[in-house]
């Protein structure tokens, strides 16, 4: 892991653990209803200070917490055209995929790539550090298959202008 | 009256009881303070460059600290901010535990505050790296304790 990116992943483990701190909360609003309160946004009471992390412009997560879930946007690194279009096709691949992922947001947030939205029933059912542990891995392996991905194709596009190019 | 969608009419915004403004939730400690003018933050903010001088960075940040500008306009805000955020890129890396080991708990939350709204702010993205690697020793010291009393607090700087 690079000298950079340490702290970043400690600083977003740290805060992210402080932030999953989630109980039921039923709706204020409407009997017998139990929203996301950080999506229903319904009372600005019940809507904790946002955390802000960053390791430069490319890079960001935003983390919104309320009292009964929280949601966890993820903006991934892309420094050229290439990486942007990757960004782009991969996280619609697993946008698309949300039911499968149990906390993936079907819409990031805007100016971000990806959303998690992680609420009281998903900790009762799993282990807490365990969902932090994925969201840290996601953060770290997304970069590595986003770069691997871009080695890829610059190779069939290099393999497949030879092959095109011999044959004059 | 025949033009109105009046099913389209989200009937609880009017309950009184469920509208709750962000003013509201102020804690009334902070809400009668006076707010701080432009002028004398800068004033502040020139004094606090002068203890950076003379290479007190200790004294410089916890003065910072002490009072930060709550009640004020976001403009009096983001120069209190621009303060704090060159203080704490002048301090050298391997002094920052020191410094905030002698800072107090109070204040140490206070520090969390304008961490994490250092690096909110796009002006600061050149200088991340200090912001995290002040976040890492702030955790040390104080642990989780101080980011959820960051989350909970209302009195946002």
């Amino acid at each position: 892991m690079s000298q950079s990116l340490r702290p970043y992943l400690d600083c977003v483990r740290s805060s992210l653990t402080a932030a999953i701190c989630l109980e039921n909360f039923s709706s204020q609003v409407v009997e017998r209803h139990n929203r996301p309160e950080v999506e229903a946004m319904s009372s600005p009471e019940v809507i904790l200070n946002p955390l802000h992390i960053s390791r430069n412009e490319n890079e960001k997560v935003l983390i919104e917490s309320s009292i009964n879930s929280i949601r966890i946007s993820i903006k991934i690194k892309q420094a050229d055209e290439i990486e942007h279009l990757l960004v782009h096709k991969f996280t619609r691949f697993l946008t698309g995929r949300a039911e499968a992922f149990m906390i993936l947001r079907r819409k990031p947030v805007k100016d971000y790539d990806i959303s998690f939205l992680i609420t009281n029933f998903h900790t009762e059912q799993m282990l807490k550090h365990k969902l932090v542990d994925f969201i840290i891995e996601f953060m770290e392996e997304v970069d590595k298959e986003i770069s691997e991905m871009k080695l890829f194709l610059n190779a069939r596009a290099r393999f497949v202008a030879e092959a095109f190019l011999t044959n004059v | 009256m025949a033009n109105v969608n009046f099913r389209r009419i989200n009937i609880d915004i009017l309950e009184p009881e469920n509208n709750i403004a962000p003013e509201d939730l102020i804690p009334p400690s902070i809400a009668n303070l006076p707010p701080v003018s432009v002028s004398e933050i800068q004033s502040f903010g020139q004094s606090i460059r002068s203890a950076l001088s003379r290479g007190d960075h200790a004294g410089a940040l916890s003065a910072a600290l002490a009072n930060p500008p709550y009640t004020s306009t976001e403009e009096v805000k983001s120069i209190h901010l621009t303060t704090i955020l060159e203080i704490l890129s002048t301090v050298k890396s391997t002094d920052i535990s020191k410094i905030v080991e002698k800072l107090s708990s109070d204040e140490r939350d206070t520090l969390f505050k304008y961490l994490y709204k250092g690096m909110s702010v796009p002006e600061s993205h050149g200088i991340s790296g200090v912001l995290l690697a002040w976040h890492e020793k702030v955790t040390e010291v104080s642990g989780q304790g101080s980011i959820v009393r960051y989350l909970s607090d209302r009195r946002v700087v």
